[in-house]
């Protein structure tokens, strides 16, 4: 609220999303209704295996549109599988882009898209608005509950050089379509369907305590909070359970729509920088800083912090600040307890040597930005030695 | 490759940004790049549609115009919206109309040569335009089209006419001069034997006899004299071309006298025809408008003098190699030579050449190896035309 009591000026981007069981099947459609005649079917070979590529191809030939695939991508796309990849797309005279996967393939297909349109090389992107001429239609079938690149003004992609992850953040990377199929979350491995859980609950905490939440992105993120809370143990215990992975899809959804236009915070730019150094699972990343950026934005943030508490479960009712903070730390470290990733820095390679640059990296993402506190390096770096 | 660096920026100045507070922000606008996209379509529009050329985008194999410039309405004295959907062979007269569509239909069209073909237009209000129409086949998105260029060449053959009449005119000037000349002795010598003759007459008792020798002098005079005019005639003259048998020998035996006199004295002029020369299909006016620019050229060429030859041959269809390779018959052909012999050998010819179709008829260039230069026309000989006598013809 500024002075007066008024809100303050608040934006809300989302692409047109077809949510529920069978959604995949309308990508023939959608590519034809946006005028496509040949599509960059942009995928990696994981999800290729599992087969929703060939049905979500089968539905685009259906429609009379012809399609090139490219699965080169890698967990944690890189710059020169982007660049690839627009290479592909122009060659074969592309004019579209369907992206069917998870967080890697969509955000690739971003980029793609990015260097398509603007002609330059995709880490000259990096930052804010940087994307002026719209990149060409992009259609995202995701199939990992978590990441949300399908709804978000986010393309993240490694830098391999530098060591480091660029965040591509512009309006014009919200994709067009997004087509949310929970039945594509029942070939996903356990550890994985816990790591993209995890990550769509950092997702709607740090949007929830974000600077730049509004009224317009709280709704989604506590309910994001309240579904994957909810039901993450029980769609890891029960994987067939369709109703149950459609709870975390739709969590995963909300959490996106509310980060895509609130931002996130700390715990992202500290997981950007470590991703980039190590080329670890970004679900994992972001579950093994949560406690420790939660315990460190408390203060900043607490009311915001007790509706997290009541969101997830918690009654907090008659504690003490610390006493909260504890609470929602001790909510954190069982749920990745119960669902298996206990992994902490230390044992996934990170070294106190290491946490320097870590931090140093992490202080230039832009993600910081809106974190709930601001931070100086040091901050930072006593964050990620917390967590060794 | 050059990074993005915001430092300097702040971290609320940042934010705005990324919550969408930043002036570059929105959502996909393809608008103000279709405004900008469409501003260099009509800008391209205008220059296609004042283009002095007809230009016809035709859909294959169908044959259809799918689009066309101004220029192509004005052309054909159409509205442009007529020509669309129009097919090309409706459009254009024959043979041009056909050949195009033939482009269109054809096997493997996207690698066919491209077409130049010379059309009359007859248009709505009667008058007749000369054009010129070239085709040639583009892949536009994976599709076959041919792209069809009219142009109106009426202007153009208008001025070559009148270079051709010039030049005719300057070749009948420098007659006129030995002509007159050669006119005047004749008719000095007609009047001669005239009063010879009235006085004979006037005298009595002499032999009418005596008389057919002088009557027999004016009527050879008179025969001359006709002979002069009907080669300036023949030079002078437009007429359409009329193909019949025509013998070389004959034709240079006629021209002898008259290209004599357009050569300087100190040239020497040196006949050498072939014993068994056939006849060949050509238009008789042309054949000799050829020879005489022939030997104009020759003459042109050697400023100092020399002798200018005038050959015929008989040649196998065999040695003229690449030459007749298009020839529709077996058989032997015809070449008549011109060649500019200059008194130091070895020096270089400075005449242009020019290779150029007239119906049989082809000017060959000389090869590197030709020293003296020569200029030949090498016709291809009717194949059921019998074999003229020689020497017994005669110059009408």
């Amino acid at each position: 609220m500024d002075p007066a009591g008024y809100p303050e000026l608040r934006k809300f981007f989302a692409p047109e999303i077809t949510f529920g069981a069978g959604a995949r099947f309308s990508a023939g459609r959608f590519a034809t209704n946006l005028g496509l005649e040949r599509v960059l079917l942009v995928t990696d070979n994981g999800v290729r295996a599992a087969g929703w590529v060939d049905q979500v191809a089968a539905r685009i030939e259906q429609a009379g549109i012809a399609f090139t695939v490219f699965a080169d991508v890698t967990p944690n796309p890189r710059a020169e599988e982007v660049m690839a990849g627009a290479r592909v797309f122009q060659q074969e005279k592309c004019d579209g882009i369907v992206a069917v996967g998870g967080g890697s393939p969509m955000d690739c297909a971003k980029g793609i898209g990015i260097v398509s349109s603007n002609g330059r090389h995709i880490l000259e992107f990096e930052g804010v608005d940087e994307v002026r001429v719209p990149m060409p239609p992009l259609i995202c079938i995701p199939t990992t509950g978590g990441t949300s690149a399908d709804v978000s003004q986010f393309a993240i992609i490694t830098d391999l050089e530098e060591h480091t992850k660029i965040a591509v953040i512009s309006k014009a990377v919200v994709p067009d379509v997004s087509l949310v199929d929970p039945e594509t979350l029942t070939t996903m491995p356990p550890y994985l369907t816990a790591c993209t859980a995890l990550d769509a609950l950092v997702h709607a905490i740090e949007a929830f305590v974000s600077n730049a939440s509004s009224p317009l992105t709280d709704p989604h993120a506590l309910a994001a909070m309240r579904l994957v809370s909810a039901h993450l143990v029980a769609s890891m215990q029960r994987p067939d359970d369709l109703e149950l992975r459609a709870q975390i899809m739709l969590g995963s959804l909300e959490a996106g729509l509310a980060f895509s236009n609130a931002s996130l915070g700390a715990n992202h730019a500290m997981s950007h920088s470590l991703g980039g150094l190590l080329d670890l699972a970004h679900g994992e990343c972001n579950a093994m800083l949560l406690e420790h950026v939660v315990a460190f934005n408390h203060a900043a943030a607490a009311e915001r912090f007790d509706k997290i508490g009541g969101a997830i479960g918690l009654d907090l009712r008659g504690m003490s600040t610390q006493g909260k903070r504890e609470a929602i730390c001790a909510e954190v470290r069982r749920l990745r307890r119960a669902v298996g990733v206990e992994t902490s820095l230390g044992s996934a390679g990170v070294h106190r040597s290491d946490v320097p640059a870590l931090a140093k990296n992490a202080m230039r993402d832009p993600c910081m930005v809106t974190n709930p506190r601001r931070p100086n390096q040091r901050d930072i770096e006593v964050v990620y030695e917390e967590a060794l | 490759m050059k990074r993005r660096c915001d430092a300097g920026e702040s971290w609320e100045e940042k934010r705005a940004r990324i919550i969408g507070l930043g002036e570059a922000s929105l959502h996909k606008s393809y608008y103000p790049e279709l405004r900008q996209r469409v501003a260099e379509l009509e800008r391209f529009r205008g220059l296609l549609d004042h283009a002095g050329d007809g230009i016809f985008l035709i859909q294959t194999p169908s044959g259809r115009v799918v689009d066309a410039n101004e220029a192509a309405a004005e052309l054909l004295g159409r509205a442009r919206d007529a020509l669309l959907a129009a097919s090309i062979a409706d459009l254009l007269p024959d043979p041009a109309g056909a050949a195009v569509a033939a482009l269109c239909a054809g096997e493997r069209r996207e690698e066919a040569p491209g077409l130049t073909i010379a059309v009359p237009l007859a248009r709505g209000d009667g008058s007749v335009l000369h054009l010129e129409v070239s085709a040639r086949p583009v892949v536009f998105r994976r599709e076959v089209y041919v792209v069809a260029v009219a142009r109106d060449t009426s202007e153009r053959r208008r001025l070559e006419e009148q270079l051709q009449q010039a030049q005719k005119m300057e070749a009948i000037g420098q007659l006129a001069g030995g002509m007159a000349h050669d006119f005047n002795n004749i008719l000095t010598g007609i009047l001669g034997n005239v009063e010879l003759l009235a006085e004979e007459l006037r005298r009595p008792g002499s032999d009418p006899a005596a008389w057919l020798e002088e009557v027999g002098r004016i009527e050879q005079g008179a025969r001359r004299a006709a002979a002069l005019t009907r080669q300036i005639l023949l030079v002078s003259r437009r007429d359409v071309v009329r193909p019949a048998d025509v013998d070389l020998n004959r034709t240079v035996i006629c021209m002898r006298e008259m290209l004599r006199r357009v050569i300087p004295e100190h040239t020497a002029l040196d006949v050498d025809l072939a014993e068994d020369l056939r006849p060949v299909r050509a238009d008789q006016g042309q054949i000799e408008q050829v020879v005489m620019n022939l030997v104009l050229n020759a003459r042109d060429a050697m400023p100092e003098g020399g002798t200018l030859a005038i050959e015929t041959a008989r040649v196998d269809r065999a040695a003229l190699g690449a030459l007749a390779a298009d020839a529709a018959d077996a058989g032997t052909f015809v070449r008549l030579t011109v060649r500019d012999l200059r008194p130091r050998a070895g020096r270089p010819c400075s005449c242009a050449r020019t290779t150029r179709r007239s119906g049989g008829w082809r000017r060959t260039p000389s090869s590197a190896a030709d020293t003296p230069c020569s200029r030949q026309r090498t016709a291809r000989r009717p194949s059921t035309s019998p074999r003229p006598a020689r020497g017994g013809s005669t110059c009408s």
